[in-house]
């Protein structure tokens, strides 16, 4: 004991001496040790959850696993958010007004229990995605609202989608990341326990696709593991990972103490100071690519917020420049308008919001928000106490609490889609976003128009914003086929949810910063295929 | 005897049973909507009715707490809605890894602890008993997450002695399935390095554990020493001119590791709540992270899965404390 | 478990006592020495802080101790200093609450259940045994996350984890008393329970109660502070010890005076404060029960 406790003592005092001496660790080396099998990628994420039924995996957190066992027909290029090249089919086209496409499957291609992927196979996938509505239905479904009669089987490798309506960028909707994976079809009737789940069930934890790698194992709330598919389509020559193991560290800390010391070789990005310091370190990487994903504060339209003039208010209040500057250290860029800036039909003209207490004052008193009112502002843990922070502290200038509740992921999650009585609201969520492919009415609905407000649907319109001609505009994009018409509906769109009514204070635009070992080879950043990894492009040089 | 230990079991069941009524009240006044977390968070309303219907959320309180009893009697804790896999398999996979960590603060603690105890009642207001008493104080009085931050930064981050998160190192396959005991399984296997390598990585989350357990056992070993040390019979053998050591052996140690052993009740209770801290900060794969996990995330039927299968440990350790103690001084009745 | 049968309670202390008490041995001092330092700062610590310490300047992230910051800022540009010492008012006001309301409970139920006897004692006692039976930091933590993260709520939580400890002690001591002179001698002389109650077992069992609360401080102190570290206590910005190493977990690796300061007050406090209580322990009773670090 005496010994013991006394190394707990000389701990502390050695601590204080070697952490003021040292900072940023070796960085002449060119790579960190390795004292594992190199075939094997070692990643560690925040967070990852066992989903693996397409229908229903909505989550980053799910769709870091699968997608090295699932694949689409086709997926987007490089680093392109428009451009999309062959997977699982090796052609398609549209018919001349683009409301048909026909798709090409490559030949010969198996699921891993053998099961042959054919047009049938297809069909039968995105049937039941649309049909089951457990929440990717809206992806494929806006085209394809009867599924059965819509989707053509041609012949057993050729598949055809006659959409509802003509939609010249139909390609980028099935190289989207959700909601596309094609799962065994034998799994829809042997795992079922009926018509509400066809293996639904089964998929929490089981997953059979046509991609390069099979779950092994997985141990919720420790670690995934994934091996690699032996009769992979593409096969395996060239450099590849045989394994793939997926770890869970919640604590940034310790996932940035893991990949220093050669533990893992991908890990999700810590602080701001973190990044920066990995960024300085020549045995790492960071990815440092501008994407789709937006980060900004729901603000409730109800209660105190509910006038327009109010949510303007907390617009002018948000401190961005010095927000981004200081705390994020620039990993997160100024969001411009409530669209990410890649997004098409975003409008680099739009109202940029300054930082006006004044202002915010005059225009809280214009909304009779009473001095003194508490409001609350809702994060999970990990993501959005250092905005909500900083705006507690602005909303004491303007004589306003703020209530600060701290939930976990999931918890959030469900607060965000359940309806819930007001008086039960955060009247602020910090909260992300990413179409799910490049299209404004894509990325708009779930999170703005009337019906995604958890009254209609357990959607992510969670501060119930309802602004009658934003929903038009949303509504009548899906079938806009004139881009220049698109586009004019959407500036519009952006006006009004800036400068008129705002739904939300669009904070930034995040930065993918995932660390990477320098020996990992073969990243490709997507803009759409977000913090997700392409498993079989990376491999150790 | 028999008598006894069967009203020790029947109390058991009782506070078991009262575990449960504890455990169910506080899921279900709990805000959310457990159907919403079955579901998921994108259900629409009619898969949560369905959900209502299928898990009988829709009925009284009640008839949802004899339907969880009647599961329970059949050893069927339901579902985890985060892991979505039974409660039953969730806590058979975390089980091990904690015993494994307890066991083995357990001993670490036991033994240091009554070293450091012993030490300082035989040396009285020595300059080795203040110093025995600061450290046993002082081992209570850390915070254990703390200690085990501190832990990490250095003999993991800055010094690279001890290896850090998890039960083995990435890619080392755990040993064939016995015990569940990585160091036990890996030594019947044969498996030498992985026994290294669990050994390894139980050392940081061992010594924060231990801790306490060393405070906890040196104060009531120094204590009931001291108390025995001042009894008669000792004094006798001291006065007859037998030696130091034989004395503290033969008669007074032996005498003073009775309560010694009632500590062990107590250690498991701080255990589990050390447990529950250091296992969320090593990244340990065991129930107390599960249970942090589970309470974090209102899942309801892995609380209280995990919350009774804790009780039902401490519960039988206690009875198990009781009935060694009474086998070492049969003078002792129960009332 | 071992309950209390001498009347230590009616022990009065006094200075000569403190003295005495403190020239016992030096752990005594040390215990006595921070205890009072801690004190001091709860109850003066508005007026020495030099910053305040929720008051957030983007600017000055991270800065390293220095004469101008003794203990270096936070992620928010907050003196390190300020919070820790703001943070001995807020873990002393909750423990005392977490306590005195145990206290409270569990006195009045354990004198009900020793006067009353019978079916309300068998039920009152066995609730005891039921709740002893969770080990406290999950059942606090399953509370607390149930009613939502908070300080209130973490000392409700609390509360109810500990009252059983003093409702057990409370009946015990009842039931000595009871059967010696003094409520013997009033119940003969006609006095009604209630007035035996408040006037004799209340003044008698309830000082001894306050002794062994103050002697569970430092462990309400650690688990209080834990559950924060948990984020089931504490929320932002609250200069809470538990909480501040939440925040510093992330700002671990190369800002080590972020996570240091508030675990060093945290430590010292619990320390002095079971420093003093083992001391006491043995000066005034030796066979008071465990504290309920063993929970």
């Amino acid at each position: 004991m005496s010994r013991r406790a006394l190394l707990a003592l000389v701990a502390t005092g050695l601590l204080i001496a070697s952490c003021s001496s040292s900072k940023g660790g070796d960085t002449n080396g060119t790579n960190a040790a390795l004292n594992r099998d190199p075939k094997t990628l070692v990643v560690a994420v925040d967070a990852f959850n066992g989903d693996f039924d397409p229908a229903s995996a909505y989550l980053l957190s799910e769709a870091l696993i699968w997608r090295g066992i699932y694949e689409s027909l086709i997926r987007l290029k490089g680093d392109s958010a428009s451009e999309v090249e062959p997977l699982l089919a090796d052609t398609w086209e549209p018919n001349k007004d683009a409301s048909s496409w026909t798709f090409h499957l490559h030949p010969g291609i198996t699921f891993t229990d053998g099961t042959p992927l054919d047009a049938e196979a297809v069909k039968e996938n995105y049937v039941r995605t649309i049909r089951i509505q457990l929440g990717t239905q809206y992806i494929l479904g806006s085209f394809l609202p009867n599924p059965e009669k819509q989707i053509v089987v041609e012949d057993p490798l050729t598949i055809r989608f006659d959409l509802a309506y003509p939609y010249p960028h139909f390609d980028v909707v099935v190289a989207a990341q959700y909601g596309t994976g094609i799962v065994s079809p034998k799994v829809f009737t042997e795992h079922s326990t009926g018509p509400d789940d066809q293996g639904h069930e089964w998929l929490a934890s089981h997953a059979i696709g046509t991609g390069p790698y099979i779950l092994d194992s997985i141990e919720p709330g420790n670690q995934v593991v994934l091996v690699k598919n032996p009769n992979y389509w593409r096969g395996w020559d060239g450099a590849h990972f045989d394994k793939v193991i997926i770890k869970s560290i919640p604590d940034a800390s310790t996932r940035r103490l893991l990949l220093e010391s050669g533990d893992v070789d991908i890990a999700y990005a810590g602080t701001a100071e973190d990044t920066a310091a990995i960024r300085s370190d020549g045995r790492f990487y960071v990815g440092d690519f501008k994407n789709l994903d937006m980060t900004y504060i729901i603000l409730g339209a109800y209660g105190p917020l509910a006038s327009p003039e109010a949510r303007q208010a907390m617009n002018y209040l948000f401190p961005y420049d010095e927000f981004l500057s200081t705390v994020m250290k620039d990993t997160l860029e100024r969001g411009n308008g409530p669209f990410p800036d890649l997004l098409f039909s975003h409008d680099p003209n739009v109202f940029l919001y300054p930082t006006d207490i004044e202002k915010a004052k005059q225009l809280l008193d214009a909304a009779g928000v009473q001095p003194g009112t508490q409001l609350t502002y809702e994060y999970y843990t990990g993501f959005g106490k250092e905005a909500g922070l900083v705006m507690q502290q602005q909303l004491e200038k303007v004589g306003l609490k703020l209530q600060l509740v701290e939930k976990e992921f999931s918890a959030m999650n469900a607060d965000l889609t359940t309806d819930r009585p007001v008086s039960e609201r955060a009247n602020m969520y910090y909260w992300g976003w990413w179409p799910d492919y490049n299209d404004p009415s894509d990325y708009s609905w779930v999170i703005f128009n009337s019906d995604a407000a958890p009254d209609k649907c357990p959607c992510y319109n969670s501060g119930y914003y309802h602004n009658a001609r934003v929903d038009e505009i949303i509504n009548a994009g899906f079938s806009e086929t004139d881009d220049t018409k698109l586009t004019d509906m959407f500036v519009e769109a952006q006006d009004i949810m800036t400068r008129q009514d705002p739904p939300i204070i669009p904070v930034g635009q995040q930065l993918d910063e995932t660390y990477f070992r320098n020996d990992i080879k073969g990243q490709v950043f997507n803009p759409l295929y977000i913090l997700t990894w392409d498993y079989y492009a990376l491999y150790r040089a | 005897m028999g008598r006894l230990i069967l009203r020790r079991l029947v109390f058991m069941v009782f506070v078991l049973w009262g575990v449960t009524l504890i455990t169910f009240f506080l899921a279900r006044v709990a805000p959310g909507d457990p159907a919403r977390l079955i579901a998921g968070p994108h259900a629409n309303a009619a898969a949560l009715a369905n959900i209502r219907r299928i898990y009988g959320l829709d009925k009284p309180l009640t008839t949802q707490y004899v339907r969880y009893m009647t599961d329970l009697a059949h050893g069927n804790l339901g579902q985890s809605f985060v892991t979505r896999r039974s409660v039953v398999t969730d806590l058979a996979d975390y089980f091990p890894g904690t015993v494994e960590l307890a066991v083995s603060a357990l001993l670490v603690g036991s033994i240091l602890g009554l070293l450091v105890g012993v030490a300082s009642a035989m040396r009285r207001n020595s300059a080795v008993d203040v110093g025995g008493r600061f450290l046993a104080i002082a081992g209570l009085s850390m915070p254990a997450f703390w200690l085990a931050m501190l832990f990490q930064l250095l003999f993991y981050s800055r010094l690279g002695w001890f290896p850090f998160g998890g039960r083995l190192a990435t890619g080392v396959v755990a040993p064939p399935h016995v015990t569940g005991l990585y160091t036990v399984d890996s030594l019947l296997a044969g498996q030498w390095s992985t026994f290294v390598d669990a050994v390894r990585h139980l050392v940081l989350p061992v010594a924060t554990l231990s801790l306490a357990e060393i405070g906890l056992m040196a104060r009531i070993v120094r204590t009931s020493m001291l108390e025995v040390l001042g009894e008669d019979y000792v004094r006798t053998a001291r006065a007859k001119g037998l030696s130091g050591s034989r004395v503290l052996f033969r008669h007074s140690l032996r005498n003073a590791l009775l309560p010694a052993v009632t500590v062990l009740g107590l250690e498991v209770g701080l255990l589990a709540g050390g447990v529950f801290l250091v296992e969320t900060i090593f990244a340990w794969p065991g129930l107390g992270r599960y249970a942090y996990d589970a309470i974090r995330a209102s899942d309801y039927n892995a609380t209280m899965g995990v919350t009774l299968l804790i009780a039902l440990v401490y519960v039988g350790m206690n009875l198990l404390v009781d009935l060694v103690y009474l086998f070492l001084d049969p003078r002792i009745r129960y009332t | 478990m071992i309950e209390a049968t001498l009347p230590g309670a009616r022990r009065r202390p006094r200075l000569a006592s403190v003295r005495r008490f403190v020239g016992t041995s030096w752990l005594n001092l040390i215990g006595v020495t921070i205890v009072g330092l801690v004190v001091f700062v709860a109850i003066f610590g508005p007026w020495i802080t030099p910053k305040s310490p929720t008051n957030i300047d983007l600017l000055q992230r991270l800065q390293p101790p220095s004469l101008h910051h003794l203990f270096g800022t936070d992620d928010f540009g907050r003196d390190i200093f300020s919070r820790v010492l703001a943070g001995a008012r807020i873990s002393l006001e909750v423990a005392a609450v977490i306590l005195l309301s145990s206290v409270a409970v569990g006195t009045l139920l354990g004198i009900v259940s020793a006067m009353v006897g019978g079916l309300v004692d068998e039920i009152i006692m066995r609730t005891t045994d039921l709740f002893l039976a969770f080990p406290a930091l999950i059942l606090a933590a399953a509370i607390a996350a149930t009613l939502g993260p908070s300080l209130t709520h973490t000392m409700l939580a609390l509360s109810t984890v500990y009252w059983p400890w003093y409702a057990r002690l409370a009946r015990g001591q009842v039931l000595s008393l009871r059967e010696r002179e003094f409520v013997l001698a009033a119940r003969v002389s006609g006095a009604s329970t209630s007035r035996i109650v408040f006037r004799h077992l209340l003044r008698n069992v309830f000082p001894l109660l306050i002794i062994q609360a103050s002697l569970d401080v430092g462990y309400a102190i650690l688990f209080t502070s834990s559950l924060s570290f948990l984020g089931l206590g504490a929320q932002p910005p609250a200069p809470e010890w538990g909480a501040m190493m939440t925040d510093a977990r992330a700002f671990l690796r190369d800002y080590w005076w972020y996570p240091t300061f508030p675990g060093l007050a945290l430590a010292f406090t619990v320390l002095g404060f079971n420093l003093l209580g083992d001391g006491l322990r043995d000066w005034l009773d030796p066979r008071l029960r465990g504290s309920l670090g063993g929970v």
